[in-house]
């Protein structure tokens, strides 16, 4: 059998295992000479980190002047996202040298409401989802998750004096601090393992992110 | 003591994921097998199949993670199992489209979906705006893919990779659009909204193993052996605490 192996690939799995383990042995073992390595190669990849930015940046754009242009429907708002980014261009080049707070005001005024927008109807997707796993076929999982769910509303909801107590709450603030909590931590250590275990894939070069 | 610690760990699993990859060359490739079921990515030949026959685009999203920051190892997975995907879904008339709200994890999607295209001989297919950024921060990537469903003729979305809980947002978006949606996230809060909201959700740390269960390459596949090593590992560990504290030896 024949197997074909391209320099490109050899070079580039060489540069990013090579780099890979010097900063992980720069981080494990305190020497001199790793720990420097290891800062300029941290430094580096910032330096490649922020060029990524601008390179996203351009993607974006680049894909709602084609949207906008193409006449789709909605190329009014890639028209919107164009012009807001321009505006934050702007006003981030204003702020320091005129001593405008232009990318502060837009950032609390727009940007952030915004985002809390979108963030107060992900209650409402939330509670429509909820109400959906109804119509799915029982499971113990998704039983559980419901039963919950409903007992931790009803439990975290204001009391009325009217309603007799029948230890909603506590049971709510037990799912909390207990099952949850195990739950969270074992969930954690799992993705722990996961994220050295990719690490290790991308070190030893069985998974390569970069291309084949 | 910590230093000696991580480095004990992570050698512990350089070994073994080394040791099942030699017994799995050893096998061969035929006989390669996955240590456990991942239901949720069960569906993703379902997935892929419908696209190639209904000629419309998989969406794969690899979440508002960058590579550089804490979400660099969920990013790679992410790609990775993207890659996986896209090397299937070539095959289809529309190339896959890769979201990301990162420029570098962008450029390395774009790699990929040129290599995928490449080993099935349709270099002419390639899009090279089938890899692309939509948003920047985890909001703004939300609304840029939220509107994807509409403006691209998806058959399903597979998110695979960084985000918070306002992922479910996007999933929603699909599922009203009757598409079919297969989630795995890292962060604990996203993967309850993901589990509320997804057809397909996979849980924990599944996400990780996904390149690997979908490629279904022996040294992949050992790497997701060494990994569920260490897992039991860790839970004999912690028993061992526990049984340890519990008659005073700690």
């Amino acid at each position: 059998m024949k197997v074909s192996i391209r320099f490109r690939n050899v070079l580039l799995t060489s540069i990013a295992a090579g780099a890979g383990l010097l900063t992980l042995l720069g981080y494990f073992i305190p020497v001199p000479l790793l720990l420097a390595v290891r800062m300029q190669l941290v430094s580096w990849a910032t330096l490649l980190a922020a060029i990524a930015v601008l390179i996203g940046a351009y993607s974006l754009i680049k894909a709602h002047l084609r949207n906008f242009m193409s006449f789709k429907t909605g190329g009014a708002y890639s028209l919107v996202a164009v012009l807001g980014f321009v505006a934050m261009l702007i006003a981030g080049i204003v702020t320091p040298t005129v001593g405008i707070p232009a990318s502060a005001f837009l950032l609390d005024h727009v940007v952030l409401a915004g985002a809390t927008a979108l963030s107060a109807l992900l209650l409402f997707v939330l509670v429509f989802a909820a109400a959906r796993l109804l119509r799915r076929p029982p499971s113990l999982i998704g039983s559980a998750f419901l039963v919950a769910l409903v007992i931790s509303l009803i439990g975290l909801a204001p009391t009325l004096t009217a309603v007799p107590d029948l230890g909603f709450a506590r049971i709510a603030d037990w799912i909390a601090q207990t099952p949850a909590v195990a739950g969270g931590r074992g969930l954690l250590i799992g993705i722990a393992l996961g994220v050295i275990a990719t690490g290790l894939r991308v070190l030893l070069a069985i998974d390569r992110p970069y291309g084949d | 003591m910590t230093s000696i610690f991580g480095l004990a760990t992570v050698l512990m699993f350089t070994g073994l994921i080394v040791a099942f990859s030699v017994l799995a060359a050893r096998r061969g490739r035929s006989s390669a097998r996955i240590s456990r079921e991942i239901p949720g990515l069960d569906q993703l030949p379902t997935a892929v199949g419908e696209t190639v026959e209904s000629g419309r685009r998989l969406h794969i999203a690899i979440g508002s993670g960058a590579l550089g920051g804490q979400d660099t190892s969920t990013t790679l997975a992410g790609l990775s199992a993207a890659g996986q995907i896209a090397s299937v879904a070539v095959v289809g008339d529309t190339p896959p489209l890769i979201t990301t709200a990162d420029g570098a994890s962008m450029l390395l999607a774009y790699d990929l979906l040129s290599e995928a295209h490449k080993g099935a001989h349709a270099a002419e297919r390639f899009d090279a705006n089938a890899a692309r950024v939509v948003g920047l921060s985890p909001e703004s990537y939300t609304a840029g893919a939220l509107v994807l469903p509409k403006d691209e003729k998806l058959s399903g979305t597979v998110l695979l990779g960084a985000a918070g809980p306002e992922a479910a947002l996007l999933l929603d978006a699909n599922n009203r659009a009757g598409l079919t949606t297969i989630a795995g996230v890292d962060r604990v809060a996203a993967q309850a909204a993901a589990f509320a909201v997804a057809d397909h959700p996979v849980l924990g740390e599944d996400v990780f193993a996904a390149g690997a269960y979908i490629g279904r390459k022996p040294a992949l596949l050992a790497s997701l052996q060494a990994q569920d090593w260490m897992r039991i590992l860790v839970i004999a560990a912690i028993g061992v605490g526990v049984l340890a504290k519990t008659v005073g030896w700690l």
